[in-house]
């Protein structure tokens, strides 16, 4: 037993991660807060919070509610944009031995445009699109939910972009392995999932929406199960990476993910309670093929089936 | 006299990375270069004068 360290390097699209634990885009900044409580090169990749080609504001507070294991979020996608993101966010991340991975948004696929092109001329490692941002020319509907769309993005932004693209699919749809071959067939090289379930918390004793916006994101713990299904569903309907996300607390929690299929995965809402998430997460699965005797992280993928 | 105000709003991460907890300020914040201070990294107390109450 003693001296068995198994490997945990795994690889999405020609990246090499030293271990298979990411951040939730929205959840982490771009790592300059949680910088003061780890070390960041302790981590896979830091994936950052989305970025437009201009600052957004987000949306009216209150922007956030709990929710039982979990909650709901609608912050709006406030961001500094691409400007103040390159000049000082992905400077203060190069410090860091850890892959770096751009979350994009836009309301339009020329914003999202303006961004991968901005993103070519730097060094992040990948992309992550985040196509459940409104998309103005089609009223406003999520660009994630019509698998038209999403080929569509895709092959613009492929078309672009420098990095490996990653697209992040919403699970507020009916069904996911429509939305993944969508994706690979515009080309993505790879997606990541779930992103936030819709929802909606009403203040009973004010007799009010709990949230500004009236609906917001639910995550944490609660939509684990809904995750679980949408990663193993969508990589027997692909065949580019899986990378799985949804209510992640610990190794154990991970590892589900990483049977169902996901060659890397996403700690988000768990950073909240506890700013070491990520990387317990990344501990945890290290433990766990310890205690398995398994010598490589990779062995473990997509094994139920 | 100077007037301070101390700001609350609800937080989830509780360090200024979520940017759950923004109130409006009358001049464009150092985070995002809009006009959303976070209560809990750039507050809760603020100089009254740049708290946008509307």
């Amino acid at each position: 037993m003693s001296g068995f360290e198994p490997k945990t390097e795994v690889n999405i699209a020609g990246v090499t991660l030293k271990n298979p634990v990411m951040t939730a885009s929205g959840t982490f900044g771009s790592g300059m807060e949680y910088g003061e409580f780890f070390d960041l090169s302790k981590l896979g990749a830091v994936v950052t919070k989305g970025v437009a080609d201009v600052p957004w504001p987000g949306n009216p507070t209150p922007r956030i509610a709990e929710t039982a294991s979990g909650m709901l979020n609608a912050i709006g996608l406030q961001n500094p944009g691409i400007d103040v993101f390159i000049s000082r966010d992905l400077p203060y991340l190069a410090k860091y031995d850890t892959k770096v991975i751009v979350n994009v948004c836009g309301h339009s696929e020329e914003e999202y445009l303006n961004v991968v092109r901005r993103l070519a001329e730097t060094d992040a490692d990948m992309l992550e699109i985040n196509i459940s941002c409104p998309n103005v020319k089609e009223g406003g509907i999520a660009f994630g939910t019509d698998p038209k769309a999403v080929e569509a993005i895709t092959k613009a932004v492929k078309r672009e972009a420098k990095q490996p693209v990653i697209m992040k699919l919403s699970p507020n749809v009916t069904d996911i392995k429509v939305m993944a071959r969508a994706a690979e067939a515009g080309g993505a090289d790879a997606i990541s999932l779930i992103n936030t379930l819709t929802g909606m918390k009403i203040d009973i004793e004010r007799g009010k929406f709990a949230l500004a916006n009236r609906t917001g994101g639910l995550s944490g713990p609660a939509i684990k199960p809904v995750a679980v299904r949408m990663v193993y569903e969508a990589s027997h309907a692909v065949s580019i990476p899986v990378i799985g996300m949804g209510g992640i607390t610990s190794g154990e929690d991970a590892v589900e993910f990483l049977m169902a299929g996901a060659r890397a995965v996403s700690v988000g809402t768990a950073n909240f309670r506890d700013p070491l998430a990520s990387l317990k997460v990344a501990e945890g699965i290290r433990d766990f093929l310890v205690r398995k005797q398994i010598s490589d992280v990779n062995d473990i993928v997509g094994i139920v089936s | 006299m100077p007037l301070y105000i101390s700001m609350e709003e609800r937080m989830a991460c509780g360090i200024g990375a979520c940017l759950a907890c923004v109130c409006k300020t009358t001049e464009e914040d150092g985070h995002s270069h809009v006009k959303n201070a976070r209560i809990c990294k750039d507050g809760p107390v603020f100089p009254a004068k740049e708290a946008d109450l509307t």
